[in-house]
């Protein structure tokens, strides 16, 4: 996953060092405000909506219809946007 | 059950993980990999708050997540294969062809 020649790069050369302190900060601030805003959420909750797989295949197929078929649409649109980006030229 | 508040927690962890490893990461690759956490972590806020609620309209939200996700990185990959055949490398330190 690192790409050849990954044993030669140090532990302090992977990352780029000039943002790895304001990454932490940012980090860090999102990760503190998140848990000080949901402090008290913390109670138990009791499962309600069976998510049996007739009932979704239900809601997705009646109320969700068009973002369904919109998708379905982006997917074919990815795959030629694939294949028109990583072809080689036959030259 | 388990609280939602643990939910909200892990989610926000996990998406600050990958928030991190967008923002330093080098290689190509791995701010994919970062991107790809971030989606799951909302996800999983998607499927909690569903769950929270009663409702199957998060379940359905993380549906249509997932299929995003997947052409998301369809092209993501159709573009890092292309910066590798231009630079030979999958670092982005390289990529300083708009300079000078």
């Amino acid at each position: 996953l690192q790409g050849t020649g990954a044993e030669d790069i140090l532990l302090t050369q992977r990352f780029r060092k000039s943002y790895t302190l304001l990454a932490t900060f940012v980090g860090l601030t999102f990760l503190g405000t998140v848990t000080f805003l949901i402090r008290g959420f913390f109670f138990p909750q009791a499962l309600k909506a069976q998510g049996t797989a007739e009932a979704f295949g239900t809601e997705l197929f009646t109320r969700f219809l068009l973002p369904f078929e919109m998708t379905s649409l982006l997917l074919l649109l990815g795959v030629f946007a694939a294949l028109a980006l990583a072809k080689k030229d036959p030259s | 059950m388990i609280p939602i508040g643990h939910y909200f927690v892990l989610s926000a962890l996990l998406f600050s993980i990958g928030l991190l490893g967008i923002l330093i990461r080098r290689n190509v690759l791995l701010i994919l990999l970062s991107i790809e956490i971030m989606l799951n972590a909302a996800n999983l806020m998607f499927i909690a708050g569903a769950s929270l609620h009663g409702r199957l309209d998060g379940q359905i939200a993380a549906f249509f997540v997932m299929v995003i996700a997947a052409a998301e990185v369809t092209v993501g990959l159709a573009i890092a294969v292309l910066l590798f055949r231009k630079q030979n490398s999958v670092d982005t330190n390289e990529i300083k062809w708009l300079k000078g």
